[in-house]
């Protein structure tokens, strides 16, 4: 092949892969149902004006001037798992756009990697596990504020997983053995410190390792991980592909509906852009809400933002999402990691929260 | 659903070819995710007259190429992406450095004659299947890429050594001649 050819090739390589049939059919199918449904507002349209015909018109009401968000474009940092799936929603369903956003995902393997991304405003919103939080706080970065809920587990949208051969079968097998988790102190590896001391070990019994979601089924094949914990649908799709063995009944109970993520950005960022603020959240919101009619909604867009297959979507387990973060439940959440030793004070939520 | 999982099939096999070959044309992720995304929502939309369709793949090429050229003719604002190459000091050897030359020039042909270059030389297709490919005569498709890589020298004059020379580059027959 020529040089120039080559060139060519390795620029092509710099190009991200989606998979755009799942966004194809998903635009598709809405353009088809936007048809339908104008076809049926046309047919009122023609009722009402017949049946109002010779009535004096009404005024009408003079459009309210409502500001355009302070920010025309918005960037957010995802962690690509099925707790991101309202905003890959909203801008599916071109909820953002309705509010005057232009939002743009980028993507981050950890909660602690967008702290000091959105500290530089290299973010202006970044998706949380509280826990990360909760820690930074203690350590004195203050400036965060949770603005928005994302995710709430349910039994099987995380676990623990490990080679299909291994003969690793319960948590105390793991004595000795490196665990991995997306960050270290965060929700994740309070989980992994809860289930090991249901199963009578402590941390320091295993090696605690950080290897994002994406990357544990080659980490774990190599033989670089031992165990990993894992967030659907990777939990779903490593499976079918043979590479993971889940870990049975290795979660303890009380983690099993946590609301596992919610979006944090700085409380400057939240003091300068209101507006951008109340239209980011309403578009969510709205998205959330689509999903609380109909959860098939997450199975359709987890593929246009995931590696996961449409056939293995159909698998995939996950919670619920709440639009409001739940102060009860944050308080639960934040009690866990400071009795499992993440955080040594009690998490002040009511200024995490902007109360 | 079935049209559903034929097009799932579909796309599975040729969306990366399609989506490097987007991104070439286009230079920008986005707007490469754009290109293709259109083209297969109206591959979508006629799916079952496309079942007919002998070679799909052409024809999402096909359909591709031809958007592209259009979209940009009609919204192109001449705009040049803004990476520039690093400011140090470099040898002219250094790839990443000369990629980012060839990116810029790239992006300053015009789309055809961006589309002939990538389809020659990048997937290496024939010139008669460049032709096809852009509905144009193998005449347009030799005049367009012999265009295309003296404006890429003229561009980029550290390109040049390493530009590939066309058997009947007009230049070169001419020099032939006398």
């Amino acid at each position: 092949m020529t040089w120039l050819g080559e060139q060519l090739g390795r620029i092509a390589d710099e190009m991200p892969e989606h998979d755009l049939a799942a966004r194809a059919i998903a635009v598709h199918q809405r353009r088809r149902r936007n048809l339908v449904a104008l076809a049926a507002a046309a047919v009122v349209v023609v009722t009402l004006v017949a049946v109002t015909a010779g009535v004096r018109a009404l005024p009408a009401e003079p459009p309210v001037a409502a500001s355009p968000p302070e920010l025309s474009t918005v960037r957010i940092g995802l962690i690509p798992s099925v707790e991101a799936a309202p905003v890959y929603l909203a801008l599916m369903e071109g909820y953002f756009q309705e509010e005057g956003l232009t939002v743009e995902p980028m993507m981050i393997t950890g909660a602690a990697g967008a702290v000091p991304q959105a500290e530089t405003g290299a973010l202006d919103l970044a998706q949380t596990d509280y826990t990360t939080h909760f820690r930074a706080y203690e350590l004195g970065r203050r400036d965060f504020l949770i603005v928005s809920s994302l995710h709430q587990a349910a039994p099987g949208s995380f676990a623990i997983v490990v080679h299909p051969e291994s003969k690793i079968r319960t948590m105390a097998d793991l004595k000795g053995k490196r665990v991995a988790i997306p960050n270290l102190m965060d929700r994740g590896e309070l989980t992994v410190r809860a289930a090991l001391k249901h199963a009578g070990l402590s941390r320091d019994d295993v090696k605690l390792v950080e290897v994002p979601y994406p990357q544990v089924a080659a980490a774990i094949d190599k033989g670089k991980i031992a165990a990993a914990l894992l967030a659907e649908p990777f939990v779903t799709t490593f499976q079918d592909t043979g590479q993971v063995r889940v870990l049975e009944n290795a979660i303890p109970r009380e983690f099993e509906n946590l609301h596992t993520a919610g979006i944090a950005a700085t409380a400057e960022w939240v003091r300068e852009h209101p507006r951008t603020l109340a239209a980011f959240q309403r578009a969510l919101a709205k998205a959330q809400h689509l999903i609380a009619s109909d959860p098939e909604q997450v199975r359709g867009v987890v593929p246009t933002y995931t590696r996961v297959e449409r056939r293995q979507a159909a698998k995939v387990t996950f919670g619920s999402y709440p639009a409001e973060p739940d102060r009860g439940e944050l308080q639960r959440l934040a009690d866990l990691a400071r009795a499992h030793g993440i955080i040594e004070q009690p998490a002040d939520l009511g200024r995490l929260l902007g109360e | 659903m079935d049209r559903d999982a034929g097009f799932r099939a579909f796309v599975d096999a040729h969306q990366r070819p399609l989506l490097r070959l987007a991104y070439l044309l286009t230079g920008e992720a986005h707007l490469a995710e754009d290109l293709l995304q259109s083209v297969l929502v109206r591959m979508i939309g006629r799916w079952p007259k496309l079942r007919r369709v002998d070679n799909l793949d052409a024809y999402a090429r096909k359909t591709m190429l031809n958007q592209y050229i259009s979209w940009r003719r009609r919204r192109s604002s001449g705009e040049v992406p803004s990476a520039h190459p690093p400011d140090r000091a470099y040898t002219p050897e250094d790839s990443t450095v000369l990629r980012i030359v060839l990116r810029q020039a790239l992006m300053r042909l015009t789309p055809k004659q961006r589309a002939v270059l990538v389809l020659r030389f990048y997937e290496d297709r024939s010139e008669r299947d460049v032709a096809d490919l852009l509905g144009c005569s193998v005449g347009t498709v030799k005049s367009q890429a012999h265009h295309a890589l003296a404006r890429l020298r003229a561009l980029a004059p550290e390109l040049a050594p390493r530009l590939p020379v066309l058997d009947d580059d007009p230049a070169h027959s001419e020099g032939a001649r006398r």
